[in-house]
């Protein structure tokens, strides 16, 4: 019985099992070819992702609804979706890397492949676990992954920086983190979520304890999705890190961190215990009320402090800071339906802003900077590039017709649903604030003149292709998005 | 095939316009500009053809096209059009179609400049035919993107900051419609399907609309979000600030479109959708909305007055004749509902030719200064005679539209606001002084030597201003035709909101 249960367990792993394959593969190659700066290991890494993605979907196609290695890691739609966002994620980082110039001369680039394997695993263990210690263990995968990818660049003390105060920084939330699982264990005596949730309908605990509890393990998820006061690091480790990595970071990175932020309240806090309870609060406290408050807080820095930037990543630190905020919100209602309109905010938020990181990439290949000063007139010397940027740009905004509006609509009216006007219109004002340096990057591009020494931009074919095919879906969703909604509808299930 | 889906070939035959262009080389200028020409012409006509068959005296929607769209949030595909936004169809057709050939010496980036404007047509048709408040809301801020480019890299010295102005004060508006737009939509049920819905149609059914927002702070709130949204749009004051670096610093055909086309959306929102949605807040704010169109009136008048600059002028005056529009609508009498309407149709051709007019002369004398010209009627007769046309419609004389307007929304609005309107009329003594003055600096006293061998306007020029001429003319002695169009719609937009 206990065997059979294993192998089921395994079938239900299989991408990862796929993904941790690539890794050894990837380990093995960096032992046979140390010196090779070719790019075999690039195909290595993107043929393990694309055979990840493949078991992915075959098991999103028979949409389980099921539970791993004795109810340690959950396989859902809810973990589905996420472990597609993670390996297509990092697929695109490996197309990206072809062309990224910091990587071009680093000659760990087997050691790059295992170590972005590893970071899926991560990332698909944080959507799935249904368990406190499992919760840890996954985060901490991921964010030692994270950690070495920032610091990538050789010789690149920026890089160097950024990576090291990733560490530090992380480690503090992880610490705090740690400590409020601590304090649930101890009143719980419980790691499962599952079983946590039921203690609190049976038992009465003092919500002091609870708030500290809560607090500190939101602080270890706020730190991985950027959420104020935990968004400290994002400006610097952005900018530091190699443009791919930056774009994984914002990209997965925040979507693993809401993922876990999900599982774990929707599991621990407002549990579908039995039929009668279904999306009762369980816990003692008022933790909606303090994620709306913190997304009020997350939006409007996040967009404040982008004014100012003159770095593009940078700013798009910050914007993917505020990005957060709007998510939250979905996050302080937890319905199926605000959950899926975070999971569609999520898919569209990867598209454009990915595209984004992918220009930033291409103009930095060419001109050798991320200044925004740099992009004046580049739509005089990249017509196409400076016009996926806007696109991608006008998007983060939340102007129709594109992608990035359908996504704020969705969560606005789920947040409408609940009543909770004062959020949204605190969101809608921000959008108007974001509309200011999104349009300034715009307005570089299109409104000024290219200063005579500009250099001629070389886009090149795979760059290309990788826009182009990021690009199509954030016009074509802010269209006919019926698609991408069911598809969020479907994945919003948890076990 | 065509009536049935003759709304949709209006809206989208831009757009095919819009993909051509995108798919032209960038040099063969010549034709881009006549795919742009062509694919407005056609609209245009078609509005036209929409005018000739529509059944004036139903007052109800036509021309309906109902489809589901987003069915996840029961969106609908829903565009019908009555006798309040057929002339603003009517209008859009034409100036979008004229604006082409004022925009024909564009001297940079045509191919961007094409693919735009024609995107920015799309929108503005839209706006106007759409009868579902999601459909609504994705036309309204379509404009946005286009209009910021085509301010931003084809306008004056100033167009970045004038562009950035405009995108940020019309999104600030537009965002607050969006919230209003989503509390509609959760406090309402269809009762066919019993789901929320976007309609406006049904939403204009008390009936349909939740117990959430009956309640009155909750109205008041709605009705002021929307209206600020509107307001901005309009502009009325104090949210005008906007509008006179826009219209200065865009090219002319833009100006045009702006004060043509664009202006109108924030009147045609208000009679569309708050007065029927909201009628009750409609009559309780009507006093506020009357006094907002008195400023609007006298203080865009006296300010147009201070003016050097020939296009500020302009720009201001629109401020000035928009509160007409505003103080029309907030009489709540049939009178004054159709003086608004046809001040907002006048509006739109008259201050289009202004903008024409003012485009010539800055073509030929590369600025736009009141005092810097004098006599030029020696030199450029004909273009001071249509000028002197225009201004005299502008200004109200009896015989050319702007008369029409104004008297009507005088008429109208008298009986409920005696005072206001005493107060509004000096408004038109400061616009006759204006216009006569400025002309008077520009054309009349002796003749400018710097000037003396300045070319007359040409055919081209000539080509877009005779229709607009032609219009002033015809509806200023014979206005039947479009009192006949409106009057059904507005008496039965009258019977939501009226006393």
């Amino acid at each position: 019985m206990m065997h059979r249960d294993l192998i089921r367990s395994l079938v239900l792993i299989t991408p990862e099992i796929v993904a941790a394959l690539t890794a050894s593969v990837a380990l093995i190659g960096a032992m046979l070819m140390k010196r090779s700066r070719g790019n075999e290991a690039f195909y290595i890494g993107i043929i393990g992702m694309i055979g990840a993605l493949a078991a992915t979907v075959i098991l999103y196609e028979r949409l389980t609804l099921d539970t791993a290695f004795y109810g340690m890691i959950a396989v859902d739609p809810f973990s589905l979706f996420f472990r597609i966002i993670a390996y297509t994620s990092i697929l695109y980082v490996l197309l990206m890397s072809f062309n990224s110039r910091e990587l071009k001369d680093t000659d760990g680039k087997w050691e790059f492949v295992a170590i972005l394997s590893g970071f899926g695993i991560g990332m698909s263990m944080m959507a799935s676990s249904l368990n406190l210690l499992m919760i840890y263990l996954s985060i901490e995968l991921l964010s030692v992954m994270s950690y070495l990818l920032v610091s990538y660049t050789k010789g690149v003390r920026r890089s160097k920086e950024a990576g090291l105060k990733y560490i530090i920084y992380g480690s503090i939330a992880s610490g705090f983190m740690l400590y409020g699982m601590s304090i649930l264990y101890g009143i719980s005596h419980s790691l499962n979520l599952r079983e946590i949730a039921l203690t609190f309908i049976n038992s009465n605990y003092p919500p002091v304890t609870v708030y500290v509890a809560t607090l500190f393990i939101l602080a270890g998820f706020g730190f991985k999705i950027a959420m104020v006061p935990m968004h400290m690091w994002a400006p610097d480790v952005y900018e530091g890190a190699p443009t791919p990595i930056t774009a994984l970071l914002a990209v997965a990175s925040k979507a693993a961190g809401f993922a876990v932020l999900l599982r774990f309240f929707y599991t621990a806090y407002i549990s579908s215990v039995s039929m009668t309870q279904y999306y009762a609060q369980v816990s003692p406290i008022k933790w909606l009320t303090v994620i709306a408050i913190i997304s009020a807080f997350t939006m409007t820095i996040g967009n404040i402090v982008a004014i100012p930037q003159n770095n593009i990543k940078r700013l798009l630190a910050y914007s993917s800071i505020a990005h957060a905020g709007y998510m939250l919100i979905g996050v302080s209602i937890i319905s199926k339906a605000a959950i899926g309109s975070i999971l569609l905010y999520l898919a569209v938020y990867f598209f454009m802003n990915l595209g984004a990181f992918v220009v930033v990439m291409v103009v930095d290949n060419n001109l050798n900077s991320e200044d925004i000063n740099s992009y004046s007139g580049l739509s005089q010397v990249a017509p196409g590039l400076s016009a996926a940027m806007a696109v991608f740009l006008f998007s983060l905004t939340g102007i129709p017709p594109f992608a990035g509006f359908i996504g704020k609509v969705v969560i606005f009216l789920s947040a409408i649903d609940k009543g909770l006007y004062w959020l949204v219109i605190i969101a809608v004002l921000n959008t108007v604030v974001s509309l200011y340096y999104y349009a300034r990057v715009i307005k570089k591009m299109y409104l000024e003149t290219a200063p005579a020494d500009i250099q001629p931009i070389k886009v090149g074919m795979l760059p290309a292709l990788i826009i182009i095919s990021l690009l199509i879906p954030t016009i074509l969703f802010g269209i006919w998005w019926a698609p991408l909604q069911s598809f969020a509808h479907f994945s919003s299930f948890m076990y | 095939m065509l009536s049935n889906y003759l709304l949709s070939w209006i809206v989208f035959t831009p757009m095919i316009g819009f993909v051509l262009v995108l798919l032209m080389p960038r040099d063969k200028v010549a034709w881009i500009r006549w795919t742009a020409a062509v694919f407005t012409f056609i609209p245009m006509i078609l509005s036209f053809y929409l005018y000739a068959i529509m059944n004036p005296s139903d007052g109800g929607f036509q021309f309906i096209e109902k489809y589901s769209w987003i069915s996840a949030f029961n969106i609908q595909y829903y565009l019908g059009i009555d006798g309040i936004s057929a002339p603003m169809v009517i209008l859009t057709g034409l100036l979008g179609f004229l604006s082409v050939f004022a925009s024909w010496n564009i001297n940079k980036a045509h191919k961007a400049y094409f693919a735009l404007y024609l995107l920015l047509v799309t929108a503005m048709f839209g706006v106007f035919m759409s009868l579902d408040f999601f459909l609504f809301y994705i036309f309204w801020e379509l404009m946005l993107f286009p209009m910021y480019f085509l301010i931003g890299i084809w306008g004056g010295p100033r167009r970045e900051y004038a562009a950035i102005k405009f995108f940020l004060y019309t999104l600030a508006g537009s965002v607050l419609m969006l919230v209003v737009i989503l509390a509609f939509y959760f406090n309402s049920t269809d009762p066919s399907t019993g789901r929320h819905t976007f309609d406006i149609v049904t939403l204009m059914n008390q009936a349909n609309q939740g117990p959430f927002i009956k309640e009155f702070w909750i109205r008041l709130a709605m009705y002021i979000a929307l209206f600020i949204g509107f307001a901005i749009k309009v502009p009325v004051f104090p949210f005008h600030t906007w509008l006179p670096d826009a219209h200065v610093e865009a090219p002319t055909a833009i100006s045009v479109i702006l004060a043509g086309v664009l202006l109108k959306m924030g009147a045609y929102g208000l009679m569309r959708i708050s007065f029927p949605l909201l009628p009750d807040m409609a009559r309780y704010t009507a006093i506020g909305l009357a006094i907002l169109g008195l400023i609007n009136i006298v203080y865009g008048a006296l300010v147009a007055m201070a003016q050097t600059d020939f296009k500020k002028m302009i720009a201001y005056s629109s401020v000035s004749h928009m509160g007409f529009v505003i103080l029309g609508l907030s009489s709540m009498t049939f009178i004054g509902f159709n003086g608004a309407l046809m001040q907002m149709f006048n509006h739109g051709i008259i201050t289009g030719m202004l903008f024409l007019l003012v485009g010539v002369i800055y073509d030929r004398a590369h600025h736009r200064d009141l005092n810097g010209f004098g006599g030029l009627a020696t030199y450029m007769p004909i273009y001071a005679g249509i000028t002197s046309l225009a201004f005299m419609g502008s200004l109200g004389l009896p015989g050319l539209s702007g008369f029409i307007g104004e008297i009507l929304v005088f008429l109208g609005s008298f009986k409920v606001y005696p005072v206001i309107v005493i107060i509004s009329a000096t408004g038109v003594i400061f616009t006759a002084a204006y216009f006569l003055w400025a002309y008077q600096r520009v054309f009349l006293g002796a003749a400018n030597e710097k000037y003396k061998g300045i070319a007359e306007i040409n055919g081209r020029e000539l080509f877009t201003l005779i229709p607009l001429v032609l219009i002033a003319l015809f509806f200023g002695v014979y206005p039947v035709p479009f009192f006949n169009l409106v009057g059904p719609s507005l008496s039965k937009l009258l019977m939501m909101v009226g006393h």
